[in-house]
């Protein structure tokens, strides 16, 4: 199961400006783009404990909003994600199996960290590229676009 | 590979270069040879893990085989022979120093100095590089790279508390439009990665990051320079540590894995596109502080005898240190890992994270499981020390390896390698005129990336953490001037909230002028290092230097050539201002293949870091101006000479010719000063270096929201200097004083006899005024417009 975690729109201007300067001088010049955390738990919960993990545990109630599963981009968007490649060390997805431990009373055997970036404007393969090589690095992360 | 390590013993040169290069040894063809003649002596062919274990233990990383080989070098005709590059000229002069308050110096992970009252405490001091790792994950190898300079500080004598973290870094120009190689990062990407790393680690560990620097050059393209600092402090009864034969070999923290297998090897060959994605190592800040936790208690409880931390080579490095001197049995096997499904060999030499062996009596051992029980940082009992003079590894009762120490430790062929020099053609002719107006030099000078300020990498950083910065990055009313140095008070070490004795640490680098001559070099950076432990108002009498050597592939006779130069340039620096070295760390195999499959070397780079003791952090200088209608001196005589300046990147001079420096004239110039310092006379110090006199004004200027009128002319100079080399000439050993006004009489008698001269004064106003010999305008800007020029504004 994927949690999704992402800043309120009326909290993420600063977030979302940032990134799109960073694609901007990475030469995609987008309309819009915004970003996502991503904890893909991999364990025997019951469906409650995914939305207590993510309501309770990894979203902040004040500034974040939280989803079950891959959303799907917004009309108009794609959506690229970022993930460790399962031979690296996720030290965040350790911490949060360690802290699901102590907020459920049940761990989580695996948990792996990562991020979803959706992006407005520029598409297609050149933009594809250019995305991964601004936001993954190919020697430890695994980059993957998902189309509308 | 099974196959031909078990024909080792018969294979031929061509076949052994082959299985190095495909096992990732980085063994060259002498050492390759050694092992198999070693191997051949016992008549039976070495385990995959024994060529590991030799291959870690006499890497580039571990053994420096460089510095601490013979070379000779060829210069101007005549040649000198060094039997050990390092002994004959660093440690040659701090042994012939022979400072008393020097507790430990070049034989543990950090260098010791005295520290405080009472003489209760040391100050241990250590500056290591990760480049090799932030060349391939920028992000990950600057958080390893702060991991592993706090575990050195942790693992020096029996432990020190880390109080202060240092940064340095030297980026490819962030506006470079040169084409990259496949694979390569581009710089803006490793630097905000860098950032990141460095920012997340030290935050994580409470512990404050606030002396740094950054230099920009597209020398640093392909490979960045990442020079990361730690110091701590230590009770003076802990810095001895022996490991005793019948203490249980002790591991602590964070599970073993795949990650940086290979870390140490690594950094003994070019970075290219098939570098090994093993080599990158994941940090988890959050282990670390557990472990510093832990051990100080446990320290402090007297349960260990010798503690060492897990670096580059993993358990092979740090048991087979630790055991060199005796030896060990280790059973593998009960190494907590994080992947079970690893070789016995890849747990032995895997460089994860946030690990550290302890040597501890087998009485102690139930006291230590109950305090890293309660950190809940793991433990595990991996053997034993013994008198056996030999490294026995076991998997489940199967030999791993089996070496005896005298040939893993004292094996490694050493043979003299050639360094030649070849002078760079010098122009000392009058520099042209410059084709900007002077205060628009100046705006642009600022804006210059290795002026400009450091605030979007600084702001990043935690340096109040612990309470004790009391010279923090950024001075002035309102933090906008920068500073020379960090003065920190380590009360949450010393829990002494009545003895005011603290320290500052600084830095010194200026690869520009190694271009033109890397002897002058090493001295400008030393001397750089010791008028900024000045300007903090630090006792440099007591002033320690670290070297932190980069370069490219020493194989090739010019850098080693250079290298020495610079060794020697170190050497008289640190005899001439009584200033010994106690620690350092070299890094070679900074080159890659540019686009064109060209060798892209760096330029060869040292950076010198520097502690002295402050002995009351109240009085400590700061560089802003702090008042209307002070006097302003310079100390130190402007030469002749823009050779490495910034104004020669902006404005063609036709003068490479570097200032001349004396260290003899500097250590003297700079003990005659600090009797004013002590007397707090002194209301701000700034070094005059990068940008020259005219920037280091308006950063005092800025930084005090303050004017002045200043008259470079008025202070000592060579015959015959140009405006240019007045306003923006970097010659050296040069600083700008501000004094009190009601104090000047008794300033200019403790400064009588120095080239010490009255400039101008602090004004009211809101502009920096420069004026010739004559009283003439030569420029005249509001602080405002240079501060966001400075800022990163428009020019």
């Amino acid at each position: 199961m994927v949690i999704e975690i992402r800043t309120k729109p009326k909290y993420a201007a600063a977030e979302d400006a940032a990134l799109l300067a960073r694609m901007r001088a990475a030469g995609l010049p987008l309309k819009a783009s915004s970003t996502a955390r991503l904890y893909r738990i991999e364990a025997e919960w019951a469906a409650g404990d995914y939305k207590k993990a993510a309501a309770g545990l990894l979203a902040d109630p004040l500034t974040d909003d939280w989803s079950l599963g891959g959303r799907r981009p917004p009309a108009g968007c794609w959506r690229a994600e970022v993930w460790l490649k399962s031979s690296v060390t996720d030290v965040v997805g350790e911490s949060v199996s360690e802290a699901a431990a102590g907020f459920l009373g049940v761990r989580a055997p695996r948990v792996r960290f990562g991020h979803a970036f959706y992006f407005k404007g520029a598409a297609g393969p050149a933009a594809e590229k250019a995305a991964a090589r601004a936001l993954s690095n190919p020697l430890i992360h695994s980059f993957k676009v998902v189309k509308r | 590979m099974n196959d031909r390590i078990e024909s080792f013993n018969r294979l031929k040169p061509a076949e052994l270069a082959a299985l190095d290069k495909e096992a990732g040894w980085s063994l060259n063809a002498d050492e390759l040879a050694s092992a198999q003649k070693h191997f051949r002596k016992l008549g039976r062919p070495p385990t995959r893990g024994e060529l590991e274990t030799i291959a870690q233990t006499w890497s580039e990383h571990c053994k420096h085989k460089t510095f601490s080989g013979p070379v000779r070098l060829e210069r101007g005709g005549k040649v000198k022979r060094y039997k050990n590059l390092f002994k004959d000229t660093i440690v040659a002069a701090t042994k012939e120093l022979n400072r008393p308050w020097c507790l430990s110096v070049f034989k543990d992970n950090a260098g010791v100095v005295e520290f405080g009252r009472g003489k209760k405490w040391g100050l241990a001091f250590k500056a290591e590089t990760h480049n090799h790792p932030c060349a391939l994950e920028p992000y990950g190898g600057a958080e390893t790279g702060v991991g592993g300079v706090v575990r050195d500080i942790l693992g020096v004598g029996l432990g020190a508390k880390p109080v202060l973290n240092t940064d340095f870094f030297c980026f490819g120009r962030q506006d470079s439009k040169m084409k990259l190689p496949p694979g390569a990062l581009g710089a803006p990407r490793i630097m905000e990665g860098v950032v990141e790393g460095v920012r997340d680690y030290g935050n994580r560990m409470g512990i404050p990051t606030a002396a740094g620097g950054v230099v920009f050059d597209d020398g640093y393209m392909l490979n960045p320079l990442v020079f990361v600092g730690c110091a701590g402090l230590i009770p003076r009864d802990k810095i001895d540590k022996r490991v005793r034969p019948g203490d249980l070999i002790v591991a602590v923290g964070g599970r073993t894995g795949r990650d940086g297998i290979h870390g140490a090897t690594f950094s003994s060959a070019d970075i290219g596109e098939d570098s090994p994605a093993s080599a990158v190592q994941i940090g988890h800040a959050i282990n670390e502080k557990k472990i510093l936790d832990a051990l100080l208690r446990a320290r402090d409880k007297g349960l260990y005898s010798a503690v060492t931390d897990c670096g580059a080579g993993g358990f092979s490095s740090a048991i087979g240190e630790l055991a060199s001197e005796c030896g060990a049995v280790v059973e593998l096997d009960k190494a907590p890992l994080k992947d079970v499904s690893l070789e016995p060999w890849e747990i032995w030499v895997s460089e994860s994270q946030e690990r550290m062996v302890m040597s501890v009596p087998a009485k102690n051992l139930p006291a230590l499981k109950k305090i890293f029980a309660r950190e809940e940082c793991e433990l595990a009992v991996l053997g034993r020390f013994n008198n056996s003079g030999r490294l026995l590894v076991r998997f489940k009762g199967e030999p791993v390896v089996d070496l005896c120490n005298d040939f893993l430790h004292g094996g490694v062929p050493n043979f003299e390698k050639r360094a030649v020099h070849k002078p760079v053609a010098v122009s000392a002719r009058p520099p042209a005129k410059p084709r900007r107006p002077l205060g628009r030099l100046l705006r642009e000078i600022l804006a210059h990336p290795n002026v400009r300020s450091r605030a979007p990498i600084v702001r990043q950083y935690d340096h109040e953490v612990q309470g004790g910065t009391v010279v923090k990055p950024f001075t002035g009313p309102a933090g906008y001037g920068p500073s020379d140095g960090a003065v920190i008070w380590p009360q949450a070490a010393t829990r002494d909230l009545g003895d005011f004795a603290g320290f500052a640490a600084a830095h010194g680098i200026c690869p520009s002028v190694g271009r033109i001559d890397p002897c002058q070099m090493a001295l400008n950076a030393c001397d750089e290092a010791m008028r900024n432990l000045l300007c903090c108002g630090a006792d440099i009498t007591k002033a320690a230097f670290l070297d932190n050597f980069c370069a490219a592939s020493p194989a090739d006779p010019k850098v080693l050539g250079d290298l020495v130069l610079a060794a020697e340039g170190c050497k008289e620096a640190a005899l001439g201002f009584g200033a010994p070295f106690i620690s350092g760390k070299d890094s070679f195999y900074n080159q890659s293949s540019d686009a064109k499959g060209k060798p892209y070397p760096i330029p060869l780079t040292l950076l010198i870091s520097a502690v002295a003791p402050v002995d009351d952090v109240r009085a400590a200088v700061t560089s802003n101006f702090k008042r209307t209608g002070n006097p302003v001196y310079m100390a130190g005589v402007t030469w002749r000479g823009l050779g490495g300046s910034i104004y020669n990147e902006l404005e063609k001079s036709g003068n490479n010719a570097l200032g001349v420096i004396s260290i003899e004239e500097s250590a003297k110039l700079y003990r005659g000063l600090l009797p004013a310092f002590r007397a707090g006379l002194v209301m701000a110090a700034h070094d005059i270096s990068d940008g020259g006199f005219a920037v280091a004004a308006a950063e005092m200027a800025f930084g005090g929201s303050l004017g002045a009128d200043l008259c470079p002319e008025t202070g000592y100079a060579q015959d015959g200097v140009s405006q240019a080399e007045l306003l923006f000439g970097e010659s050296p050993s040069r600083i700008l004083l501000e004094v009190d006004k009601e104090k000047e009489l008794s300033f200019r008698s403790l400064v009588a006899g120095l080239p010490v001269e009255r400039v101008g004064f602090v004004s009211s106003g809101h502009d920096l005024t420069l004026l010739d010999g004559a009283g003439r305008e030569l420029l005249r800007e509001d602080i405002a417009v240079l501060l966001e020029c400075w800022s990163g504004g428009e020019v």
